[in-house]
């Protein structure tokens, strides 16, 4: 049997209709706030844990003009010792004259004092931790997190900026392969996801930030716009790669299905735990769903073409040669025929097929 | 020695940032060979995990090799059992992430520039720099910065030797302070690289808590600069403190027979013997253009080896485009067209790194690009050592986007272009992507990392005769002779083209003649050449661009000539 372990196993890009779980986890050791079964919002708290501590410097020689090497003799602190806004932490006396007093500005612990400075370690804010998206805690990780269960479409990008939001979903093009319009962006998209065919006007994004915009979703984004993406107070997801390349049909038309439904955006994967993605939570049959099955690629497999030459293009695989072939760059290759949509035929290496669904094998795929 | 049992099968990995190749060994015969080998895509949940890497490309190569080499918890069956498994695994990584590094130096230029120079040839990632000539409220509150976010190592750099130690003692202290309380492991590791008279002060106000190191320093007299050996020391704490940190080590650590190492301390180790060995070369430049970095290495008899890294072709393309880069990449292209589409081809690339090029232009766009990648390690490796990394005997080539990018004939001009050779050098290729396996092979078993080398894992793609100087192009410069078994070839080069001379299996002579006629101009002396090629290689080329090698001013001039050098060596 010939196995084809490119295609076996991959994540497809879209999956429709299945559970979804999605952990939601602490950078640190903290205090979890919710209970198995509890029914959540994506807004909701389910976490919380101190954020980075912060340390800063306190210039007492200048504070109290003295030299560094006396500094020490005014100190009213001690190393560990807990302080609050407004504690004196040193003081010097000046006959006949105002006594000269340094206060500390927050709240912290005193790390110690050298070359003049008395170092704070400041205490820290609490980091909180939302819950993402809508539905039930399934489980409980004392002090680091939970596993959050829901169900519905899942459409993973491929480049993603910022952290995590959820709004309604506003499909702005009729067309997967039509850009973002500057002028379309308006006070009424405020909370909104905005999807379009491509992303290549940094006013548009500029725009969608002055409105309020909670996100933006497109097949592709030019170059130039990337580090605009990344500094927009709003997360953006690409679905396709770079430059001008229209959205794969299929999740174009799951975004024309659900216009108008509340959806969540998660951006880059560094910032967030699931990596760039758009879920559209909606309830499934009463059997209840599955988590996204691992697909078996085969003759009729749909599959979406990422190598550059195609890239975004989707057919359906024809015929898998069991043997190597020999690509257009003269490398020998294992692939797989697929038939584009626009009916020609083209040997695309394994490695550069993603699976967007089975289509019911079809024998008679090669001679139709 | 005797009594040790004699290893029939061994595996041999190299786990990279986006493919993890294996590779099985076995003895045939007496003698180790590559047997089977396989490119997997790299494991990657957040990070490399090196268990499910390693698992996946075993995977693959047990189907190709036709022998069960997983057990069912996807564990190598190590030892052999029958059939089934392997005597030993040997394995390297580049998949750890860069150190974070912060460098504490005097001044702006004299010492935080040559400390960032050093940190940048080892590939760390400079998250602060701090001038201790600074205010010292704003010097303190810096500092104040590395306890925030504490960097994996803190670099110490300034003050040639018998300068002054006061500022180094001052900082030391307020270090020990603000990490007071941290345990040892919590620390940065302290390198001190600035000058003699305070690596003790400086160890005394540090305390006995930190993990603090003492090499030479980089910059002991005006004018004089030594970074190689804060380099190594670099990556040493690189392998002891990143390494670990990769899901899957512990693993891999305990079912491999040798030290997991990093892949440049692999393929150094390879390099190293190749330069030992008079028959190879005694000069030898590694080069390896990588997913996460690039790196190129230099080795010589005598001298320790020397590293220098740039952005790879993956993970660090933005700072590879910056600036001018993506200029520079576009000038090595033969068509407006393909110029237009490099960007897109090369950043969509990286999102999807396992994608294989379809079309051949794609490789040409991946080739520019490694070119340019290739020059920045190389410019910081000329800079930092005192032999010029250009002159060598060998030059030994790896990573995907060289390997995996064309013909040889294209690899060989981009690395041509790259580096731009002098003299005579022979070029090989590690097209079965097991150099750093080898060398952490080497450490336990050389014989049969020397075997498996020599017979199945340099592919040689030619010998090159680079012409130095200038002369007007299309005039003659040399005469050319090559005799071997099959009989005597010789012609005219001239400025400005390449000459491709395919050679037969056994040994060849070379001669080189100047033509000092009339019809040659040039400038400089050019000499005469006599010399025996290495045998096995498939064909001399003769580089008679010149040095610097000159592209055309004119787009359409410049294509063209594009075009005749990649057709003549295709």
């Amino acid at each position: 049997m010939v196995t084809h372990p490119a295609l076996t196993g991959g994540r497809a890009v879209l999956e429709t209709g299945v559970a979804i779980q999605r952990l939601r986890e602490l950078p640190c050791p903290g205090e979890v706030l919710v209970a198995p079964g509890d029914q959540l919002e994506p807004d909701d708290l389910v976490a919380r844990c101190v954020s980075e501590e912060r340390v800063l410097a306190l210039d007492l020689a200048r504070a109290l003009q003295v030299p560094v090497e006396d500094v020490p003799r005014y100190l009213l602190v001690h190393p560990g010792q807990q302080i609050e806004p407004g504690t004196i932490v040193a003081a010097r006396h000046r006959p006949l004259r105002p006594m000269l007093r340094v206060r500390a500005d927050e709240r912290g612990v005193v790390i110690g004092e050298q070359e003049g400075s008395l170092f704070l370690r400041a205490s820290a804010d609490f980091e909180q931790l939302r819950a993402y998206i809508p539905g039930e805690v399934s489980e409980v990780y004392p002090e680091r997190g939970v596993l959050m269960q829901s169900s519905g479409h899942v459409l993973h990008g491929i480049w993603g900026a910022g952290r995590e939001a959820a709004g309604l979903l506003s499909l702005e093009v009729a067309d997967a392969g039509a850009p973002l319009a500057w002028h379309r962006v308006t006070e009424r998209h405020y909370g909104m996801v905005l999807a379009a065919g491509v992303l290549q006007s940094a006013v548009a994004l500029r725009r969608a930030a002055q409105y309020g915009v909670a996100g933006v979703i497109a097949g592709s984004l030019h170059p130039d716009l990337r580090q605009a993406c990344r500094d927009a107070p709003f997360p953006v997801v690409i679905t396709e790669g770079m430059g001008r390349i229209a959205m794969t049909a299929p999740a174009f038309s799951l975004l024309q299905e659900h216009h108008g439904s509340r959806v969540m955006l998660a951006g880059d994967s560094r910032l967030t735990a699931s990596g760039p993605e758009l879920i559209i939570p909606e309830p499934i049959g009463s059997q209840g769903a599955s988590l996204a099955a691992v697909l078996t690629p085969g003759i009729g497999s749909l599959v979406r073409l990422t190598g550059f030459a195609h890239m975004g293009s989707v057919g359906e695989i024809v015929s898998m040669p069991p043997e190597p072939q020999f690509s257009p760059a003269g490398e020998s290759i294992r692939g797989a025929w697929v038939r584009l949509a626009d009916q020609r035929m083209v040997l695309v290496p394994l490695e550069n097929l993603e699976l967007l669904g089975i289509a019911p094998p079809d024998a008679l795929a090669l001679i139709r | 020695m005797g009594d040790r049992p004699v290893l029939q099968t061994i595996l041999a990995a190299d786990i990279g940032t986006v493919w993890t190749h294996a590779a099985l060994i076995e003895r045939v015969a007496g003698i180790y060979r590559l047997a089977a080998r396989v490119d997997s895509p790299t494991r990657d949940v957040g990070r490399v995990d090196l268990h499910a890497s390693l698992a996946g490309a075993l995977a693959r190569l047990q189907q190709l090799a036709g022998r069960p080499l997983l057990d069912g918890d996807d564990a190598p069956i190590l030892p052999r059992q029958g059939i089934q498994g392997a005597d030993m695994l040997a394995v390297t990584t580049s998949a750890a992430k860069p150190l974070s590094c912060a460098l504490i130096g005097l001044t702006k230029d004299l010492s935080l520039g040559p400390g960032r120079e050093a940190c940048g040839l080892a590939g760390t990632e400079i998250i602060a720099e701090i001038q201790l000539t600074l205010d010292r409220p704003l010097r303190h509150r810096a500092l104040a910065g590395l306890r925030t976010t504490p960097p994996d190592v803190i670099v110490m750099v300034g003050g040639v030797d018998t300068g002054p130690t006061r500022p180094f003692t001052g900082a030391a202290a307020v270090l020990a302070t603000l990490y007071a309380g941290l345990a040892p492991e919590a620390r940065p590791v302290i390198v001190f690289a600035g000058n003699l008279e305070a690596r003790r002060p400086v160890a005394d106000a540090l305390g006995p808590e930190f993990d603090y190191r003492v090499v030479e320093n980089i910059h002991p007299r005006l004018g004089e600069s030594h970074p190689q050996e804060l380099q190594r020391e670099l990556e040493r704490i690189q392998n002891e403190r990143h390494l670990p940190l990769l899901p899957g080590y512990a693993a891999l650590s305990e079912w491999a027979g040798t030290p997991v190492m990093s892949s440049a301390a692999g393929m150094s180790i390879v390099l190293q013997f190749l330069s030992q060995q008079g028959r190879y070369a005694s000069r030898v430049l590694g080069l390896d253009a990588g997913a996460s970095r690039t790196v190129a290495l230099s080795c010589g008899i005598q001298d320790t080896p020397a590293l220098a890294s740039g952005p790879g072709m993956v993970d660090d393309l933005d700072r590879l485009l910056d600036g001018d880069g993506l200029a520079c990449i576009r000038r090595w292209l033969p068509s407006p067209a393909l110029e237009a589409s490099a960007s897109a081809l090369l950043r969509n690339r990286a999102l999807r790194p396992h994608t294989v090029l379809e079309r051949p232009e794609e490789g040409l766009v991946l080739l520019a690009a490694a070119r340019e990648a290739l020059q920045r390690p190389l410019t910081a490796l000329a800079a930092a050592t005192d032999s010029d990394p250009r002159r060598v005997d060998l030059i030994a080539a790896r990573g995907g986007a060289l390997c995996r990018s064309g013909s040889d004939g294209q690899t060989l001009l981009a690395l041509l272009d790259a580096v731009q050779p002098r003299g005579v050098t022979d070029i090989v290729l590690d097209r079965a992507s097991i150099w750093p396996s080898l060398g952490a092979l080497a450490q336990k078993e050389p014989l049969a990392a020397l075997q498996v080398l020599e017979r199945d894992a340099l592919h040689s793609v030619g010998t090159v005769c680079s012409i130095d100087g200038r002369g007007i192009a299309g005039r003659p410069a040399f005469h050319y002779r090559v005799q071997d078994a099959t009989g005597i070839q010789e012609g005219e080069v001239c400025w400005g083209t390449l000459t491709r001379v395919p050679l037969g299996q056994g040994p060849a002579i070379l001669r080189m003649e100047p033509l000092r006629t009339g019809r040659s101009r040039h400038e400089g002396t050019l000499q005469p050449l006599h010399t025996a090629l290495r045998q096995g290689t498939p064909a001399l080329i003769i580089d008679a661009r010149g040095r610097p090698v000159h592209l055309a001013d004119s787009d359409m001039e410049r294509y063209e000539e594009l075009e005749t050098w990649s057709r003549t060596l295709r």
